[in-house]
């Protein structure tokens, strides 16, 4: 790809961790996963949807309408989300307040050998998301413009989509140290305890 | 023995405990979509892609309410990595109400290859279904939702051609 603004994923997320306060998180496949965890060491209140591209951001609507008032952050990676681009159109038709879907802008599938996907250098992901319906849409490719302006973003509860057009990094982490099955109980254990849902029946499932 | 209506389908899944169904429509499941979207006992949403339905509903789970998936037989054969990377792998039930397109008597064409290897689909991934084809099946659809949440993986409601009214 020829020249252009990006940011480390390590340094967006540590802003991200800084500003986070109760919401949970969902991520996508990859490197998505392995850098929130290595920066957060969260294994409770997010849920590392570890290998299923294109699905992060549906799990997460489905959270969000579900837990209206909790605040849910996805993360997607841009290579997850070319695999199921119509996911926009029900998440601008749903629009809940409280959901937030960043894209993870690397350009290439970064947990795979950094191959990019088809027309990566091309394809420009806030007109993507404008012409599925989605209102409000904005891209950072510069840490000092997303620090200034991110904690103003998040003030305004709102369904919002944002990119953050991020550095193609090799040896980013991609491990969990959870099994998938004790990621959610875990989770959902949370989800119970913070929000008094009842998810599990009495005898736990 | 009368075949079921839109009404009773949602009326057992209700009672199941679902309040959610996230759809992409088929030809026969018109009947049973327009019922869920004006029946205020479920949040209806529309998906693109019926992998989408899954995630949402896996999603939905994890925030204590029951989704079920609904879609045609071409969409639930696109749906096993959906099924795979998460029903199988996080252990979360997802109910999966559809048809049978290309079974006998669906005189299209372009479906029969659904048929032909539907079944296989579902015992390769472990999924138990059941067909509903009168009312005095619908109990079975409770029944089956209720499964799905024990086994932790996806049980298939098969509907009755031409779908219900």
């Amino acid at each position: 790809m020829s020249e252009r603004n990006a940011m480390p994923l390590a340094e967006c997320y540590r802003q991200l961790v800084e500003l986070r306060r109760d919401e949970l998180v969902v991520t996508s496949a990859g490197t998505a996963s392995g850098e929130w965890y290595a920066r957060s060491i969260d294994l409770d209140a997010s849920f590392y949807l570890q290998a299923s591209m294109g699905m992060a951001s549906m799990f997460g609507l489905g959270l969000a309408i579900s837990v209206p008032e909790a605040r849910v952050w996805v993360f997607d990676g841009d290579g997850a989300l070319v695999m199921n681009p119509g996911a926009l159109l029900t998440e601008a038709e749903a629009a809940p307040p409280n959901l937030i879907h960043f894209v993870l802008a690397n350009r290439a599938y970064g947990a795979t050998g950094g191959l990019p996907y088809v027309n990566a250098a091309r394809v420009e992901f806030q007109g993507l998301a404008r012409a599925c319906g989605i209102d409000r849409v904005y891209a950072f490719d510069d840490m000092a413009d997303l620090r200034a302006e991110i904690g103003k973003i998040f003030a305004e509860r709102r369904y919002t989509y944002i990119v953050l057009e991020l550095t193609a990094e090799h040896g980013l982490h991609s491990e969990i140290p959870l099994d998938s099955v004790e990621q959610k109980f875990r989770f959902v254990r949370h989800v119970e305890r913070a929000f008094g849902r009842t998810v599990f029946n009495r005898w736990g499932y | 023995m009368a075949a079921p209506e839109a009404i009773d389908v949602c009326d057992a899944l209700s009672s199941a405990g679902v309040d959610l169904a996230a759809s992409l429509p088929d030809t026969w499941l018109i009947g049973l979509i327009t019922a869920l979207e004006s029946d205020d006992r479920f949040t209806h949403l529309r998906v693109a892609r019926e992998e989408s339905a899954i995630a949402l509903c896996a999603g939905a789970f994890c925030g204590g309410r029951t989704g079920v998936a609904v879609m045609g037989t071409s969409g639930f054969m696109t749906c096993v990595y959906a099924i795979t990377k998460i029903c199988t792998s996080y252990e979360i039930g997802v109910p999966i109400v559809m048809n049978l397109r290309g079974a006998v008597g669906d005189e299209a064409t372009h479906h029969y290859g659904n048929a032909l290897y539907a079944g296989g689909v579902f015992d390769t991934l472990g999924i138990p279904r059941a067909s509903i084809n009168t009312t005095d099946d619908l109990h079975q659809i409770p029944a089956l939702i209720r499964h799905s949440r024990l086994l932790k993986r996806p049980v298939a409601i098969c509907l009755p051609k031409p779908g219900v009214k």
